[in-house]
């Protein structure tokens, strides 16, 4: 059992860290492929209805995950830069909210000895842009939610 | 709650004062020199800020000294918990992927 560690870098950035028992290549492919991602990225709770991965630079993504209530939640985004099985830099954007207030998520994956350690970095904009969207955020879907709140954490603690 | 907490901290000057209390309690009039805003303005923020429960206040001889409500942050760490322990939940979910991955590949 491996634990997720989480980091609060600044005022705009969480750094989330995780090591899992495989090889990086196992681990990029569980990223990226439709089939793989469908099967962990949707909680117990929320279903993950679409999975779309264009992995290539400049195509997209998109994730649905539809809530026990019913909602569906879009995510979206771009993959800027692709390095298997290092690295994966993309955007990501909450549909719910007007646009240009994407996120920049940088994933990447280091090999010791046959085990694999994820980093997450998400980057958010401005502070502005944050606050303007802190209440916002609360009404729309979990995961939003709890991104910005930990941003907004990240001064606090 | 939350939404009043969040709402009172989405203002610069606000947070502002929020991280010069994370060091400890301070008078009104320190907060002031240090951000550096007149008393009236700060006062104003000061209020906000109690009544969304982050802060509260003890007054002190002639002085009114602000501290951080423990109850508030306690929450507010709750919350970020909670973000943790989703991609927590996920990354299980990924262990047991790769378990299986892994076994395929083996069979192959």
């Amino acid at each position: 059992m491996h634990a997720t560690m989480l980091e609060l870098k600044s005022d705009r950035e969480i750094v989330i860290t995780r090591t899992f028992a495989a090889p990086r290549l196992v681990v990029f492919d569980a990223l990226t492929k439709p089939d793989y991602v469908k099967r962990w990225y949707g909680l117990k709770i929320l279903t993950m209805t679409v999975c779309e991965i264009d992995l290539r630079v400049g195509g997209r993504w998109r994730y649905v995950l539809r809530a026990p209530d019913g909602s569906e939640h879009g995510f979206t985004g771009e993959y800027r830069e692709i390095v298997p099985p290092e690295r994966i830099v993309c955007t990501e954007n909450y549909e719910a909210l007007m646009p240009g207030h994407e996120i920049l998520v940088t994933v990447t994956l280091d090999e010791q000895d046959g085990k694999t350690t994820l980093t997450s970095r998400i980057i958010y904009q401005s502070q502005a842009d944050r606050d303007g969207h802190l209440q916002s955020g609360m009404e729309h879907g979990m995961r939003e939610t709890y991104e910005r709140l930990a941003e907004l954490l990240s001064t606090l603690l | 709650m939350l939404v009043e907490t969040f709402a009172a901290l989405a203002e610069p000057t606000r947070l502002r004062i929020v991280e010069l209390l994370r060091t400890g309690p301070r008078p009104v009039s320190e907060i002031c020199d240090r951000l550096p805003l007149p008393q009236p303005q700060v006062s104003k923020h000061l209020r906000v800020l109690r009544n969304a429960g982050l802060v509260e206040v003890q007054p002190r001889a002639q002085q009114r000294i602000y501290e951080l409500s423990a109850t508030s942050l306690r929450e507010l760490n709750e919350w970020i918990e909670r973000f943790r322990d989703i991609w927590s939940a996920r990354f299980e979910q990924l262990d047991d992927l790769l378990v299986e991955i892994q076994n395929n590949e083996g069979k192959k």
